[in-house]
C-alpha cells in the first residue's frame, strides 16, 4: 500500500470524527507521510488505517468548530506561549536531548511514545509538538524561525537542513516546542495520549492527576504501536461504530448545527402537492395492486375449479384427462405468478412512491447545512 | 436476486412447461378445450342459476 492508498484508506475510516477534525488529522498524517524518506517504514510504525482509526476513535472529542484558527494565530499564540509554565519548562529538557537530533523517520516513535506515555495532560503537547518541528511543517516552522534567528528554516522540503540543524538548537529547545503547543495536530495527538493515558490508568483518574501512578504501567508497554487491537474485525469495526455514534451525538448535541433545518416555503409547497397529486396516484397504484391480486384469484379458482371435472364421466379418454390437468396447472401456475407479480409491484409502487414521496420531502425540503 | 425468489421462478417454470406439455399432448391425443371450457361454462350458469331461483 502505499502512502495515497494508506490516506485514502484512513480518511474513509475518520467518518466518525467531526469535518474539521477529520481533516485536521488526515493533514497532519498526509504531512508525516510527504516528509518521511521511507513512507513504507512510517506506514509500518503508524500500523493499518483501520489501527489508526481505531487508535484514534477511542475517547475521540470533537472540537469546537467555532474556535479560531490556530494556524492562523500560530505566530502570535507562539508570543504567548514563549513565558511557558513552569511545569512544562522543567518537562521538556527530559526529552530534548534526544530529539533534535532524531531524524524524520523516528518521528513515528516519538508519535507512537506520545501514544502511549500517560503522563501530564501539558507534557505530551510538548512532545508532540516536537517531532513536527523537526519534520518542518510551513505553518508551524514559521513562529520557529521568528524565535531562533540563528536558524534560517527552509520552508519546503527541508528534512535533511532541519535535522542538520536540529542539534544546534539544543540550547534552545524550549522554544519550538512553547510555539508548537497549539496547534491543531498537536491538540489532536494530545488527545490520544490522553486517551491512552486513560487507558493505561484504567480510567481512574484524570491524565494530570494520575501522571506519578501511571508512569510505570506506560514504561512497562512495548514502544512499538502498539495496544493490543481487537482480534476480529467486527470487533474494530464495532468498536469504530460506537466511536462514531457518540462523536455524531456529542457534536449534534453540543452544537445544536447538525440538524436540518426546514425549508418552510418548500414544506408548504411540498405538502400541498402531495396531497393534490401524490394521494390519488398512490390510491390509483393502491387500486391496480387490488386488481392484480384479484386477477391471481381468478385464476387459482379457475384452476381449481377446471380439476373437478378430472374423471368427470362427459370427458373420457386420455386426452380429456391431459387437457384438464394441462389447463389446471396453467392456470394455478399462472395465479401464482400473478400474486408474485402483486406483492412486487405494492412493494416497489404502492409502498414505494409513498415512501419516495416521504424522502424527497425530507431531502429538498430541509437544508442540510451543518450535518454530518 | 434472492436465492428464494430464482427458486420460485424455477418452479413457475417448470409447471408452465409441464402444463403446456400436457395441454399438447392431450389435445393430440383426442381431447377437447372447447368441450371443457362449453361444459364449465354451464356449470358455472346452472350454479348461478339455481342460487338466483333459490326460494322457500
Amino acid at each position: 500500500m502505499n502512502r495515497h492508498a494508506y490516506i485514502a484508506e484512513l480518511t474513509q475510516l475518520l467518518y466518525y470524527m467531526a469535518p474539521w477534525d477529520r481533516d485536521a488529522a488526515v493533514k497532519k498524517y498526509t504531512a508525516l507521510l510527504e516528509r518521511s524518506e521511507n513512507p513504507e517504514a512510517l506506514m509500518d510504525e503508524l500500523g493499518s488505517p483501520m489501527k489508526l482509526a481505531v487508535t484514534l476513535s477511542r475517547g475521540y472529542e470533537p472540537s469546537d468548530p467555532n474556535a479560531p484558527n490556530p494556524e492562523a494565530d500560530a505566530p502570535e499564540a507562539a508570543e504567548d506561549a514563549a513565558p511557558a509554565p513552569a511545569e512544562e519548562q522543567a518537562d521538556v529538557p527530559k526529552k530534548a536531548p534526544a530529539e533534535p537530533g532524531l531524524a524524520p523517520e523516528e518521528a513515528p516513535e516519538i508519535l507512537v511514545e506520545a501514544e502511549v506515555e500517560p503522563e501530564a495532560e501539558v507534557e505530551p503537547e510538548a512532545e508532540v509538538g516536537e517531532p513536527e518541528a523537526e519534520v518542518g511543517e510551513p505553518s508551524e516552522d514559521a513562529p520557529d524561525a521568528e524565535q531562533a534567528p540563528a536558524e534560517p528554516e527552509p520552508m519546503a522540503e527541508g528534512q535533511a537542513p532541519e535535522a542538520e540543524q536540529a542539534p544546534a538548537e539544543d540550547s534552545t529547545p524550549e522554544e519550538p516546542e512553547a510555539a508548537s503547543a497549539p496547534e491543531p495536530e498537536a491538540e489532536l495527538e494530545v488527545q490520544v495520549a490522553e486517551i491512552s493515558s486513560d487507558e493505561a490508568a484504567g480510567e481512574v483518574s484524570p491524565a494530570k492527576e494520575s501522571a506519578p501512578e501511571a508512569a510505570p504501567p506506560a514504561q512497562e508497554q512495548p514502544s512499538a504501536p502498539g495496544r493490543k487491537l481487537p482480534a476480529g474485525e467486527e470487533e474494530i469495526f464495532s468498536e469504530i461504530f460506537t466511536a462514531a455514534t457518540q462523536a455524531q451525538t456529542a457534536v449534534a448535541v453540543g452544537s445544536g448545527s447538525g440538524r436540518p433545518r426546514p425549508r418552510p416555503a418548500i414544506l408548504v409547497l411540498y405538502i400541498i402537492a402531495c396531497v393534490v397529486l401524490g394521494v390519488p396516484a398512490t390510491l390509483i397504484l393502491v387500486a391496480v395492486t387490488v386488481l392484480i391480486f384479484a386477477i391471481a384469484l381468478a385464476a387459482m379458482a379457475f384452476g381449481i375449479y377446471i380439476f373437478t371435472f378430472f374423471g368427470a364421466a362427459g370427458f373420457p379418454g386420455l386426452g380429456n384427462l391431459l387437457v384438464i390437468l394441462g389447463l389446471g396447472i396453467l392456470a394455478v401456475t399462472a395465479a401464482a405468478g400473478i400474486v408474485w407479480l402483486g406483492v412486487w409491484f405494492m412493494r416497489t409502487a404502492a409502498v414505494g412512491f409513498p415512501q419516495f414521496l416521504v424522502r424527497f420531502g425530507r431531502e429538498y425540503g430541509y437544508t442540510q447545512e451543518g450535518s454530518l | 436476486m434472492k436465492t428464494a425468489n430464482k427458486v420460485f421462478l424455477i418452479v413457475i417454470a417448470c409447471l408452465l412447461i409441464l402444463g403446456a406439455l400436457s395441454l399438447a399432448v392431450g389435445i393430440m391425443l383426442g381431447g377437447s378445450v372447447g368441450a371443457l371450457f362449453t361444459a364449465a361454462r354451464d356449470a358455472i350458469v346452472g350454479f348461478l342459476d339455481s342460487f338466483f331461483t333459490f326460494s322457500l
